[in-house]
């Protein structure tokens, strides 16, 4: 019995292993574009909520072309809050691009992620304003001090 | 001085019918430092002292705002770090293409910022740490 669970365990670990290595290579996430549709981001959210269990804590986070989050907690997006704001771009834009940048804070030793709402029209700014007030009230306060909310250029 | 003036300023930097990319970029130096300077005397007049921001005083602001127990609070918070961001890059990155619609959202930012704040009474303010 002990033996059947053991082998039973043994051939799930390196099936985790493998799916995580090819997932992440390097312990690194990547998307190949720099920003992504409104309808793209429930596929993204998936994807990353897939393949973040496997992650070491320590991993650094790689989410754009460029982009390295070192210093970002895991934990502050393993707990979804990012991936619930993101989701719900569609209750408040009819269309939105939503591009995650690093920032480094001039004043602070942490990297923050920097959320670029784009492609919206000068019409929609009181939904930029409902949607900022949602999404920093979504996010807990330890997520609070490492995302802002920004308008694309 | 009155933290309102800089924010007639930022806004008739845009109107100037002789406007160029310099008068915008000044113009969202102008919405940053109102909301900056906004907040802090909302705050400084709740609480009856002066707020010591000698030293990284965006983020000593950030940190007491984000004590507030209204959501306001927050967003607004939010906002400053949006609009410094869009500050450092119209004073220090030149080669980054500053035009009016930049100057226009960074106005709308602070415009909003102080409605915002004004929506809040003394004691919210009162309750900050």
């Amino acid at each position: 019995m002990n033996n059947s669970t053991g082998l039973q365990n043994l051939a799930v670990v390196p099936m985790l292993i493998g799916l995580a290595t090819v997932q992440v290579p390097s312990g690194t996430m990547t998307y190949s574009n720099q920003s992504f549709h409104k309808s793209n981001v429930q596929e993204v959210v998936r994807n990353i909520a897939r393949t973040l269990p496997n992650l070491e804590r320590s991993s650094q986070f790689t989410f754009n072309r460029d982009v390295k989050l070192t210093n970002v907690s895991l934990d502050t997006l393993l707990n979804n809050e990012l991936f619930t704001i993101l989701n719900h771009t569609s209750r408040f834009f009819s269309h939105c691009e939503v591009t995650l940048e690093n920032y480094q804070d001039p004043e602070e030793d942490f990297n923050q992620i920097k959320v670029i709402i784009g492609g919206i029209s000068e019409d929609q700014m009181d939904s930029y304003f409902s949607f900022v007030e949602f999404a920093t009230e979504v996010a807990s306060n330890d997520l609070n001090e490492k995302i802002f909310f920004s308008l694309a250029a | 001085m009155e933290p309102v003036s800089f924010l007639d300023l930022a806004e008739k930097l845009i109107l100037d019918p002789s406007a160029d990319e310099s008068f915008f970029r000044t113009s969202i130096g102008r919405s940053y430092y109102f909301s900056f300077h906004y907040m802090l005397k909302k705050i400084e007049e709740a609480k009856g002292y002066s707020v010591q921001v000698e030293y990284q005083p965006h983020s000593i602001l950030l940190k007491i705002l984000r004590t507030g127990k209204k959501s306001q609070f927050k967003a607004i918070s939010n906002h400053l770090t949006a609009l410094r961001d869009k500050r450092v890059d119209a004073d220090y990155f030149l080669k980054e293409t500053i035009d009016k619609n930049n100057a226009q959202a960074c106005l709308k930012l602070a415009k909003y910022i102080k409605s915002s704040a004004d929506s809040l009474v003394e004691a919210d303010y009162l309750a900050l740490e």
